[in-house]
This record gives structure tokens, C-alpha cells and sequence, in this order.
């Protein structure tokens, strides 16, 4: 592997390694984005296993169409679109799509239970359950926010929603932790 | 407290940091009037902060490993490749016109490095050029590919068709009309997409090499640096690049080449002669060509096919008989007819039937054999014991020769 120690790349210098089949190119883009695409798989597939698939097989297939790449290629949303696309291909063949799941407010998810936010003592802990407790999409929205730093556009992007969309997943996604943790939150 | 949804949304905006000015007036309006609603913000940015602390995914796998399985899937991909390359034996020209009809893009992403360095090499030889071809260095050399783009063509038939090709590269496309263009490196052509209603218009900066379908109801016209060339059907040759003055040299027919678009003066030329636009003065120079060689850089084309196709352009004639001890002797030459390849290690298969069993050798004949070159081979089979049939010899495959 290269050492980290490097310079920095532009999106057209890592474009012309490509073109020009230097495997640093792929490198550079793996380290930079291996682990971000990960987790963003994991966020919408949940399971490990294939979620490392997907990472390989976005280079992978990144490598192999390389002298295919547009001009002005941005390879972040390139890049993620790609994950994005695998996992949901992914979920159809395991017959499930999250990104199907809209955030109704008062249909209870079914990956957490309300009772588990009483067992917990630490607040952190509770509020992990309450984000638990989100519809998916909601959850998937407030977690790349906030884990992955994306900005509202880069998330409607990536998932293939509007802007407006993920403002009001943010904000219900706010109001019903919220709402969860009100009890809790008093003390603060 | 019941609260519109749109100030959720302003909140969660808020503590994002993706609140924009005016929104921020807004959000701050309602928060005046609403008392408790500061408490709320408050919370939601307690909220946040703590979210970042044990959430998200603890664990992803370790970088390294993932990497050594993603470079071991990309080597089998390229040695599969590779591999598929060497064995295909087919004429590629047909595939390469319906890809470029259809607006598709392509590279020679199937040829090795080690071939496409040796395409580089060969322009650079080719092309009497001042520009040292010095291999790949690193990203701020030419690169050893071509770089195709369409400008979204598929998605915006309004637009033009743009081809641009980067240093060392070469392709030859078929137009809309059905005319054929090769493009010389750095070169670059953009076209309506199904060109013109009444002309077919084309732009030119480089150096392209046309054959032009006959169509009288609709001349052909290609812009470039300054001058216009028209033309109803013919194949010429046009060098164009930018600082430099464009010529025109003629293979076949007859075309019109003027300095600008009223074609006030203009030259006709035929086979064998040469136009050049001086864009300094605007003028126009009708001369006989001289320059032999002026179509060289588009023979890279074929050069390409016959690195990729070894087994094309060998011819082997084999002749055998049977020596005084029974045993079967070949003597045979094989013949390079590529025009420009040199190969060695010519493999050949030897096929036979002994006492009905099918036998089959590879033999290799290691000697180099330059284009237009023979060279002669003796092998002898172990079959003194028996009658041998269907003796077959043919040439499976080569590899090239850098010299």
C-alpha cells in the first residue's frame, strides 16, 4: 500500500492514473473512500458480510470500466452512487428495500423496543435506541448526516431523493427522538 | 406544544449547519415568539452531540485485507484479459464501425500494457514529430491511452458528437453518413449527430484522414483552423492542429479547399496535390506533394491489428515425408506478410492420426521474422512404429517483437 504521507489528488490526476492502468489511481480512491463507502453500505444493507462485498465490487468495477470514465468525473458521488445502486440490487435479490420504507410517524419500527430505552442508564445508550426506533428511511437519512457528514444534497444524491426529502426525514427524525428522550432529557 | 413540521426541519437544518441566512431569521422569528422553543433547540443539540459519541459502526474491516482482495480480483481480471486478447483471432473493423455509429465509446482497454506501449512507441516512429516520446513517467506525461468523449450524446441528441483523442492514441471511426475518419493523436472532431439536412458539417483540430461517402445532394464540409474544405466523396488527408497552418493533401477525387467561409478564393485540388492556408497572410498555396510518408501515422491502425492478431499474418506451407528409419520428417516456411510487425516465437500446432488416435504438438519456432520476412523449420515426429494420417500444421499463435 502506499504510505499515507501523500500528496493529494485531484480528481483528474486520479482519473489520468486510471486511463493510464497506474493501480494507484484505485489506491489512492480505496484508501480515501474505503471506509465511508463501507459504512454506507452497512447503513443500507445492515449486514457485514455484504457490505464488504459491495466495497469490493465498486472497485472492482471502477477498475475494469476505467477507460470509460467521463471527462469530469467527481468520484465521491461516483463512487457512492455505485455502492448505493450494488446494495440495492443487493436487497432485491434478499427481496427487501429500505429505501421503499417512507417515515410515517406513528408506525413503531420493529428493530428497537420503546421498553429497552428504561434499561438503559446512559444517555448515549438511550439515545442509540432512539435512533433505533426510527422508520429506516428516517433512520438511514439522520445517520448519514450525522455519521458520515454528508451534507443534505450529497445524502438526496446518493439515495436518489429530493433535497426537501431529506429535510423533512432530518426533522422528524429529530422530533421523534426527541420525543422518546423527552423524559430523559429534563435534567440536562 | 404542537409544532409545524417545517420548523423541525429548520431545527434539524440548524444543528447541521445547513441553515441558510434567511432561514436562520426565520427560525430565530418563530423561536422569540415561542417560548419553550429555545429549551427544544437546546435539546436537539444535546441530542446531536451525543449521537456522534457511541453511534454509527464501530467496526469495519481492516483496510489491508479488503485491499489484498481487491487487488487479487484485479489481476485475475487482467490476466483473464490478457488471455482473451492473445485468443481472439477475428477482424475487428466491423465491431469498431458499429460502436462508433451508435455514438458508443471505446478504448483499447482490451490490449495489454505492454502493447499499447509498443502502439505509443510505433507513433512515435511513425510520425515525423518533434515530441519525445518517453514512455510513461508518471501522470504529467502523455498518456498511453485515448481519452474518447462523447458529449453525453446518447442523453443530448441536440448536441454535437465530440471525439478527442489524447497524445499516442489513434482510432477510426465511421460518421453518420458512413464516411470513415482516422484521427491522428491530439485530435479532436465534433459533429451534429446526425449531421446536417442540407451539408454535413464537421469540425476539425489535428490531423484526420477521410474517406468521404458519396452524397452530391449534400457536400460534405469541414471546418478547420480557419480554412473550409468541401467535398462531395474522395479521401484526403487534412492536418489541422492549432498554431498551425492546415494542409490538405489528396489520395483520391477532387476537393474544394478555401481560406474562409465565402470561399471568395478557393483551390481545387485532385489526387497527388497539396493545399495549404497560410492564415497569416490568408492565402492559399496549391503544390504537388511531395512527402511520401504523409500517411504514415494512420498505418499505426494496422499495426495495431497485426500485434493483436499474430496468427493473421503468418502463412505456413509445410511439406513431410517419411525418412528411411519410418519416421516422419516436416520441413516447412513460415512467411510473415504483416506490413510492419516483426514476430517470434511462432507457435504451431501439429496435428495428426496414429492408429486412429488423435496426436497434437506445439512446436515453437523461436527465430525473429521481420514483415515480408520466411524463414524455414524442420521437425520430426516419433512415429516409426506406425502409419501416420491427417497431418496438419497451422500457425496458433506469435508474440510480437520489439524490433
Amino acid at each position: 500500500m502506499i504510505p499515507d504521507s501523500r500528496p493529494l489528488y485531484s480528481d483528474e490526476d486520479l482519473r489520468t492514473f486510471l486511463l493510464q492502468d497506474d493501480r494507484r489511481g484505485l489506491e489512492i480512491l480505496y484508501k480515501k473512500y474505503y471506509a465511508g463507502l463501507y459504512r454506507f453500505a452497512y447503513l443500507l444493507i445492515k449486514r457485514e458480510d455484504l457490505s464488504e462485498d459491495i466495497v469490493l465490487e465498486v472497485f472492482f468495477k471502477l477498475w475494469k470500466i476505467r477507460h470509460h470514465l467521463p471527462e469530469k468525473i467527481a468520484f465521491k458521488p461516483y463512487l457512492y452512487k455505485a455502492a448505493k445502486n450494488l446494495a440495492i440490487n443487493t436487497l432485491k435479490k434478499l427481496q427487501q428495500d429500505p429505501l421503499t420504507y417512507d417515515c410515517p410517524d406513528d408506525i413503531p419500527s420493529h428493530q428497537a423496543d420503546i421498553s429497552q430505552l428504561l434499561e438503559v442508564s446512559d444517555l448515549e445508550d438511550k439515545i442509540n435506541i432512539a435512533i433505533q426506533l426510527l422508520p429506516p428511511k428516517c433512520q438511514l437519512v439522520f445517520k448519514l448526516s450525522r455519521y458520515e457528514d454528508m451534507t443534505y444534497p450529497e445524502i438526496a444524491d446518493y439515495l436518489n431523493i429530493s433535497v426537501k426529502t431529506v429535510e423533512n426525514q432530518m426533522g422528524k427524525a429529530l422530533k421523534k427522538i426527541r420525543e422518546h428522550l423527552k423524559p430523559y432529557l429534563s435534567g440536562i | 406544544m404542537d409544532i409545524d413540521s417545517s420548523i423541525w426541519n429548520l431545527m434539524a437544518k440548524k444543528i447541521t449547519g445547513a441553515l441558510s441566512f434567511r432561514e436562520e431569521q426565520m427560525l430565530n422569528a418563530w423561536i422569540n415568539q415561542n417560548p419553550g422553543g429555545k429549551e427544544i433547540s437546546t435539546e436537539l443539540e444535546q441530542i446531536w452531540e451525543h449521537a456522534g459519541q457511541k453511534g454509527g459502526i464501530q467496526h469495519v474491516p481492516d483496510e489491508e485485507i479488503v485491499w489484498e482482495k481487491l487487488a487479487h480480483q484485479v489481476n485475475t481480471y487482467e490476466q483473464s484479459m490478457a488471455m482473451k486478447a492473445l485468443g481472439r483471432g477475428a477482424d475487428h473493423s466491423k465491431t469498431y464501425r458499429k460502436q462508433a455509429t451508435r455514438g458508443n465509446r471505446w478504448g483499447p482497454g482490451k490490449l495489454s500494457i505492454s502493447r499499447a506501449l509498443l502502439v505509443a512507441s510505433m507513433i512515435a516512429i511513425l510520425v515525423i514529430s518533434t515530441v519525445h516520446f518517453s514512455g510513461y513517467k508518471g501522470m504529467n506525461k502523455a498518456t498511453s491511452y485515448p481519452v474518447i468523449s462523447f458529449s453525453e450524446f446518447n442523453r443530448l441528441p441536440e448536441k454535437n458528437v465530440e471525439i478527442s483523442l489524447s497524445s499516442d492514441s489513434l482510432q477510426v471511426y465511421m460518421l453518420p453518413d458512413k464516411s470513415r475518419v482516422w484521427l491522428n493523436k491530439n485530435t479532436r472532431i465534433s459533429y451534429p449527430p446526425d449531421f446536417g439536412d442540407s451539408v454535413r458539417s464537421i469540425w476539425l483540430t489535428g490531423e484526420a484522414f477521410f474517406e468521404i461517402q458519396e452524397d452530391r445532394d449534400k457536400p460534405f464540409i469541414i471546418s478547420a483552423n480557419g480554412s473550409e474544405t468541401r467535398v462531395v466523396g474522395t479521401a484526403f488527408n487534412l492536418k489541422a492542429y492549432e498554431k498551425e497552418d492546415p494542409v490538405l493533401t489528396v489520395v483520391n477525387g477532387k476537393v474544394e479547399f478555401s481560406g474562409d467561409k465565402s470561399r471568395k478564393e478557393k483551390l481545387v485540388l485532385i489526387k497527388g496535390e497539396r493545399g495549404t492556408f497560410n492564415r497569416k497572410r490568408g492565402r492559399l498555396i496549391k503544390e504537388k506533394n511531395e512527402e511520401d510518408h504523409f500517411l504514415d501515422w494512420k498505418h499505426i491502425l494496422v499495426y495495431r491489428k497485426e500485434i493483436s492478431f499474430p496468427s493473421n499474418y503468418l502463412r505456413n506451407e509445410a511439406r513431410w515425408k517419411k525418412s528411411l528409419i519410418n519416421q516422419t520428417e516436416i520441413r516447412g516456411e513460415i512467411h510473415n506478410i504483416a506490413s510492419l510487425a516483426t514476430y517470434k516465437n511462432v507457435k504451431l500446432r501439429v496435428s495428426y492420426h496414429k492408429k486412429r488416435k488423435k496426436k497434437n504438438h506445439i512446436i515453437t519456432v523461436y527465430k525473429s521474422l521481420g514483415p515480408g520476412e520466411t524463414i524455414s523449420y524442420k521437425y520430426r515426429l516419433a512415429d516409426w512404429f506406425g502409419k501416420t494420417q491427417d497431418l496438419r500444421i497451422e500457425v496458433v499463435d506469435a508474440s510480437v517483437s520489439k524490433n
